[in-house]
């Protein structure tokens, strides 16, 4: 078993690769290592003065702390400013630019110069002593006169009683202010009215320009109307005719030509549609009339043999003859 | 010859904040070459070794003031290196844009080119065959043919189990030596 203390004993398995020199087969430049000691003990060094210095360096107190929020805003202002539309100027801002400021130059000159031209009136310093004294006068005047002031008797007994009434006025109007209302549709409406009041203004004022009357005439106007329609034309009277239906003799005639024809069609009908006559009007009862009366017994005597049979030989056979014969005839005399 | 300096001493000297330039020049000192050969049979290319060794000694002087003797220095430090060297790897293969075959062929034909290096043919053609390795299998392979490191070690290294570090290194084996067979 191989232990890490052989470990070299590995190779034995691997001739291809014990072949191989075990020796180093990289190189370095002469003096390499000495050079590399210095390299790295001066970067150490420069890492080190780095290290100092990174630690002399302080931020304000909580810099940290606003970091994020600072670096939030300023990301969310570039964005804006990205996202912003360009700057632009008023049309011929740079046109004009020239003009306004040659006359704010003009301006600015003018006043300068004008600093030392500033005037008072003509007296002025004459009657400023004056004017000042009475200005004095009435300020000592007043200030004397502040102990002697007097208000209304009782002004003072109802001054809570009228500031009490002064803000519940006030308080009633703010409340107040917001409950006005207007029907629905007033601003529209109102638009449109103006509007039609405009058009109505306008056609008047065109009608009044376009179209003449003749001189006088709505002076004239109201008697010509007044005298075609205040003189009323006498009433005509007409006698009413009153036509009395019920008592012409057309009209009983009539009527009983109505009973008449109205019995006879109900006789008429009850005759057409009793039993007999639909009897009579039946394709039997027709056939039947067809055929000679002695077939017809002949018939019923074939039949009523075949349909009796049974019973009549039950029954007492001497009789049956005589019965059957009587009942042939009645049915022939049908 | 110098005198090796126990890796105890040096800690306890880089502890002391004066001493600590000292400690990390003896620790360079000791430990440069074993780190530069660990990192170059990696990268192959002897200038990205160079900047990659820096570049491990740099993070081991940040570092080692919180080390704790959890693990031998040496095992902590090839930990740091072999992690610098994958670090780069994949950064290359990220820069170029590349899959992984066409990096091995790259660091092999950086092989052939390189003037700094002296290997016979059968020592080419074992670097070739390395070089179509999976990174870990040639660590190990690397730290066993080479650094006769113990599985143990290797596994404080790598952070892998000694079963699979041993099953990785047997592949690794059978591969580079079907691959030499087949070059032969």
């Amino acid at each position: 078993m191989k232990s890490d203390m052989d470990n070299r004993l590995w190779l034995n398995d691997y001739l291809s690769i014990q072949q191989v020199k075990t020796d180093n087969p990289f190189t370095v430049p002469d003096g390499y290592f000495d050079a590399l000691h210095q390299s790295i003990l001066s970067r150490a060094v420069i890492d080190g003065v780095n290290a100092e210095n990174n630690t002399g360096l302080t931020v304000p107190d909580g810099y940290f702390d606003d970091l994020a929020a600072t670096l939030q805003s300023r990301i969310a202002v570039e964005a804006a400013m990205e996202n912003a539309p360009a700057m632009s100027v008023p049309e011929g801002y740079f046109e004009q630019m020239q003009a306004d400021l040659h006359s704010r130059v003009t301006i600015e000159e003018a006043m300068q110069n004008s600093e030392g031209d500033l005037t008072v009136p003509q007296g002025y310093f004459e009657e400023m002593q004056v004017n000042l004294q009475s200005r004095i006068s009435i300020e000592e005047a007043l200030q004397n006169s502040e102990g002697d002031l007097t208000v209304p008797q009782g002004y003072f007994e109802e001054m809570q009683a009228n500031l009490q009434s002064r803000i519940n006025i006030e308080e009633a109007l703010q409340h107040t202010t917001g409950d006005f209302t207007i029907p629905a549709d007033y601003f529209e409406d109102q638009y449109q009215q103006i509007s039609s009041s405009i058009m109505v203004e306008e056609l008047l004022n065109r009608e009044s320009e376009g179209f003449a009357v003749p001189a006088n005439y709505f002076d004239q106007l109201q008697s010509n109307i007044i005298s075609k329609t205040a003189q009323p034309k006498p009433a005509v009277k007409r006698n009413a005719v009153i036509r009395k239906l019920f008592a012409t003799s057309t009209y009983k005639y009539a009527t009983a030509a109505c009973f008449l024809v109205a019995i006879g069609a109900t006789l008429i009908i009850s005759k057409f549609e009793s039993p007999e006559a639909v009897h009579e009007r039946s394709y039997i009862h027709k056939a039947l009339a067809a055929v000679p009366d002695a077939d017809l017994a002949k018939y019923l005597e074939i039949s009523a043999d075949v349909d009796a049979m049974p019973n009549a030989t039950q029954a007492a056979g001497s009789k049956t003859d005589a019965a059957d014969a009587e009942a042939l005839k009645k049915v022939l005399d049908l | 010859m110098a005198q090796v300096v126990e890796d105890e001493e040096i800690l306890s000297k880089f502890r002391e904040e004066k001493t600590r330039t000292e400690a990390f020049n003896l620790l360079v000192k000791k430990y440069q070459q074993k780190i530069y050969w660990h990192v170059r049979r990696m990268v192959i290319n002897h200038d990205d070794a160079d900047d990659v060794t820096q570049d491990v000694f740099v993070k081991i002087w940040k570092s080692l003031i919180n080390f704790r003797n959890d693990a031998q220095l040496y095992t902590w430090m090839y930990r740091i290196a072999t992690n610098e060297c994958i670090t780069f790897l994949n950064k290359k293969k990220a820069k170029n844009n590349i899959p992984l075959d066409d990096v091995s062929y790259e660091l092999a034909e950086s092989l052939a080119d390189s003037t700094y290096f002296n290997g016979d043919r059968a020592q080419q053609k074992l670097q070739e065959a390395l070089l179509t390795l999976p990174d870990k299998q040639r660590l190990v392979f690397n730290m066993k043919y080479y650094d006769d490191m113990k599985y143990e070690e290797i596994s404080d290294v790598l952070g892998t189990s000694v079963g699979a570090l041993k099953a990785s290194f047997h592949l690794a084996v059978k591969k580079i030596e079907a691959h030499l067979l087949g070059h032969d």
